[in-house]
């Protein structure tokens, strides 16, 4: 049967006791040290998921800078390109209407020429004619792109030190007494001794593995401190990096901005120099144009005047010639088809 | 062209003829003659150029021609051969080639030669002299008169141009002048 008798309020009081030594000599630490170690690696994770987020963030706002800023400055590199094409087709243009101009001068300027040496030329051709007319003739007529073991250890623990002292409350404490007997408190003091020596016991057998696998357990945390510690800096490491280079955002805008600047002055000089050399392309086709038309013009009227001057020698000759001039015009030639043979 | 190859062969063939004669000018002048008789009568062409016909009334008709113009035998035979293979339309031609042929086995050639003005004879013949000198055969004078010359004179032999015309020299000139100034 059971019952409730003293040995209840000694077993409360050894449970109390070894509550008492159990926590201050191992709870306490083990969950001072858990404590520690959540502090450590979960802080560190949470501190690091934070900073990991604010890393995220700033990268976020950095990338939105650089971007928005690389956005305006190819907007604003392609209006300058723009600007600059125009003005390089309005140079281009203004090239090609010189040179048009040019040409369409030099043209006027060869018809007034071409039609003063005609005048001259009409005038030379009676020249020509009348020097072709003596040659044939031979005489003179005109002129052209971690997880959940702090439950795991604290649960078996705690069963190994009260489950003993119930099971005695329970079968054979107060339910064979009214009061309480020697030979029980000697049965209470064997107890406390079976106790203590399977305190010591345990001690003994487990000191070695628990001290080993807290050792190693330590090492555990440690490493994995160490490497959250890591992971935090590192996360520093890169926010700082970040902040500096938010914080440098307006000089790296500003960099950009100068690249691009010397970009399109890179460009704009290529242009410069492109228009020029094609606009003296333009214009030396316009003098080689201007040369061609010129040399057809000579070329023409020097085939004028020949034709002038020849047709004139004909009408001359056929007016002029007499039956003498062709009696020896036969005469001279048959004397010389020995000699031409 | 393939007529005057044909019409060639048959000149050649009559040629060999007659070199056993020697009278190349009288053979000549009777195909010239029968040619010019045939080209200058229309009724003669219509029935002796026409492949339809009977060409009995051919041989007939040809017949009378003959008696009436009374060629050589061999004129005859020749003209009769061109009808039976039906090559009298050739006739012309070859009465050509048969005179080139008989002045080059005659050691002769032809000289055309064009003046503004009619040659006189001493002109004439001293060209003449001159061409034979030049070219080593008995030269025939063909001399006509062309105005367009306007001076000078103007002598072919087969292929050889002798060209001392005031026309010929107004060309020349011409063509270096403005060929000069084109180029």
């Amino acid at each position: 049967m059971l019952e409730v008798n003293f040995t209840l309020v000694v077993q409360m009081a050894l449970f109390l006791v070894t509550m008492f030594l159990l926590t201050k000599l191992l709870f306490k630490p083990i969950m001072q040290t858990l404590e520690k170690r959540d502090a450590a690696i979960y802080g560190s994770r949470q501190e690091v998921e934070v900073k990991e987020k604010q890393f995220k963030e700033q990268l976020e706002n950095y990338h939105t800078t650089i971007d928005a800023a690389r956005r305006r400055l190819a907007e604003e590199l392609a209006q300058k390109r723009k600007e600059a094409e125009a003005e390089q087709a309005a140079l281009l243009n203004k090239a090609r209407e010189e040179s048009s101009n040019l040409l369409d001068e030099a043209r006027i300027k060869i018809k007034e020429e071409e039609e003063k040496a005609r005048i001259a030329l009409r005038a030379q051709g009676q020249l020509f004619a009348s020097f072709i007319v003596r040659k044939l003739l031979g005489r003179d007529l005109l002129q052209k792109t971690l997880g959940l073991l702090p439950l795991f250890l604290l649960v078996p623990s705690v069963a190994i030190f009260i489950f003993p002292a119930l099971l005695w409350a329970v079968t054979e404490g107060p339910a064979h007494n009214g009061g309480v007997p020697a030979e029980q408190y000697i049965k209470l003091a064997w107890q406390i001794i079976n106790f203590i020596v399977l305190v010591v016991v345990l001690y003994l057998l487990m000191r070695k593995n628990l001290a080993d696998y807290f050792v190693q357990r330590s090492n555990t945390i440690g490493t994995e401190i160490d490497a959250a510690q890591k992971a935090r800096i590192e996360m520093e490491r890169k926010i700082k990096e970040y902040e500096a280079r938010l914080t440098g955002v307006d000089q790296e805008v500003a960099r950009m901005q100068k690249e691009a600047q010397k970009e399109m002055e890179a460009l704009r000089q290529k242009m410069r120099e492109d228009t020029k050399r094609v606009s003296g392309l333009i214009l030396q086709q316009s003098q080689k144009s201007i040369q061609l038309e010129t040399k057809r013009a000579q070329q023409a009227l020097q085939a004028e005047a020949s034709l002038l001057a020849i047709n004139l020698a004909k009408d001359i000759l056929k007016r002029e010639i007499t039956p003498e001039d062709q009696t020896r015009l036969v005469q001279n030639y048959i004397g010389k088809i020995g000699e031409s043979a | 062209m393939i007529g005057d190859t044909v019409s060639r062969r048959y000149a050649k063939a009559l040629i060999a003829l007659v070199k056993k004669t020697g009278n190349y000018e009288e053979i000549g002048k009777e195909l010239k003659d029968f040619a010019d008789l045939i080209e200058g009568d229309s009724n003669l062409k219509d029935i002796l150029y026409n492949p339809t016909i009977n060409l009995n009334l051919k041989k007939d008709l040809l017949t009378l021609l003959i008696q009436e113009t009374n060629p050589s035998f061999l004129t005859a035979n020749f003209l009769r051969l061109l009808l039976d293979k039906g090559r009298l339309r050739n006739l012309p031609v070859i009465a050509e080639i048969f005179e080139e042929l008989a002045f080059e086995a005659l050691n002769k050639a032809r000289a055309l030669v064009k003046t503004p003005l009619p040659l006189k004879v001493h002109e004439a013949e001293f060209l003449r002299l001159k061409l034979e000198e030049l070219t080593n055969k008995e030269i025939v004078l063909e001399a006509n008169a062309d105005p367009s010359l306007i001076g000078g004179i103007f002598v072919q032999i087969g292929s050889t141009i002798y060209d001392g015309t005031i026309k010929g020299q107004m060309e020349g000139l011409k063509e270096r002048l403005i060929g000069r100034g084109g180029a």
